[in-house]
């Protein structure tokens, strides 16, 4: 590809996040094509837009899957690529390429019926936490103090009826200080890192965690750049928990909010992500 | 000008942008620019179970 190129922007809603990349990609003189996923329609073969990479900013982990593969399917390359979003946003997916990596990571079960829910809780022994395999936001999660609690969230979770309930994602609950860590991480570095701290057990800054800039200490960028490049690499949010044997990785978010990380630590995230699409779309 | 579709109050496009949301400054609902030309702004939509990073 030319150094002369149309950047795409696969988008749900313009956030400051979104903005700010708008803006980046303008003060390089890079022409953006938005590209609306409620919007777009993809045939089997390619027409309708120009763009000659795509930055993926949908919000919806389902229209990014199949987006990102028919853009697969065009040729055209995409930040991050459909795999790493296919890993990264499924729960279980990410467990099993954590563990084959080597890569710290909680004690995690995975039961495909009620009944079974309950056998790895067991397993996991209580307090456990309780994940749907799909979902960000710390939305429907729950901390499982004991058996009969179990019992009942599961019935719930029963009753939700959808197929990302009906998979039970178990993980043991981790004794850590009231906050969590970030660690963004673009291509082969670690640009900002930052604590999120929250009386609240899930300490999402969308849930109003409170964000401080962290030192980058070697342990947390060689394991972030450990969990980034087993998830294939690219633009990925990894976020970690100081448990009392170490840091051990929880999530890596494909397709990351900057906008408290920006805030605390004054790092242009946005336009560190920019040098990246640039670099991918010279390759 | 457009006006918030819950509470009413004026909305000035300011530096606004299509597809961007803010929350209303009156009521606080999150609100969309639909629209820059003619400006309109419509309820921002609603968060789904697979939203998310």
């Amino acid at each position: 590809m030319s150094d002369a190129f149309t950047l795409g922007m696969f988008y749900t809603v313009i956030r400051p996040e979104e903005k700010w990349l708008l803006e980046a990609a303008a003060n390089r003189g890079i022409p953006v094509e938005r590209l609306h996923d409620e919007e777009i329609t993809f045939p089997l073969v390619r027409n309708g837009f120009k763009a000659d990479l795509v930055l993926n900013r949908s919000v919806s982990h389902s229209r990014s899957l199949y987006a990102l593969r028919f853009f697969e399917h065009y040729g055209v390359p995409t930040v991050n690529p459909w795999e790493v979003v296919n890993l990264c946003g499924d729960k279980v997916l990410s467990s099993l390429r954590l563990a084959e990596a080597g890569i710290p990571t909680p004690r995690t079960v995975v039961a495909l019926t009620p009944e079974a829910a309950l056998k790895a809780l067991d397993e996991i022994g209580y307090p456990a936490v309780l994940k749907p395999p799909v979902g960000s936001w710390g939305r429907l999660m729950a901390k499982v103090d004991d058996r009969e609690e179990a019992e009942q969230i599961i019935e719930h979770k029963t009753a939700l009826g959808s197929t990302n309930h009906s998979i039970f994602y178990v993980q043991e609950y981790i004794e850590k200080p009231d906050r969590d860590l970030r660690a963004f991480v673009v291509g082969d570095e670690v640009v900002a890192a930052m604590y999120r701290s929250s009386p609240d057990w899930r300490t999402n800054a969308s849930r109003g965690a409170t964000a401080e800039p962290a030192a980058p200490t070697f342990e947390l960028e060689e394991l972030a750049l450990r969990a980034a490049e087993a998830m294939g690499g690219g633009v990925l949010a990894v976020d970690l928990m100081e448990s009392p044997k170490g840091l051990v990785v929880h999530e890596v978010n494909p397709t990351p909010e900057f906008k408290a990380l920006t805030g605390a630590t004054g790092v242009d995230v946005a336009d560190r992500i920019l040098d990246y699409v640039v670099e991918v779309a010279t390759r | 000008m457009s006006e918030c579709p819950e509470c009413g109050k004026a909305i000035e496009r300011r530096d606004l942008i299509e597809g961007e949301i803010f929350p209303c400054p009156d009521c606080g609902i999150e609100l969309e620019v639909t629209s820059v030309e003619p400006f309109k702004v419509d309820p921002a939509p609603r968060e789904a179970e697979d939203w998310g990073e």
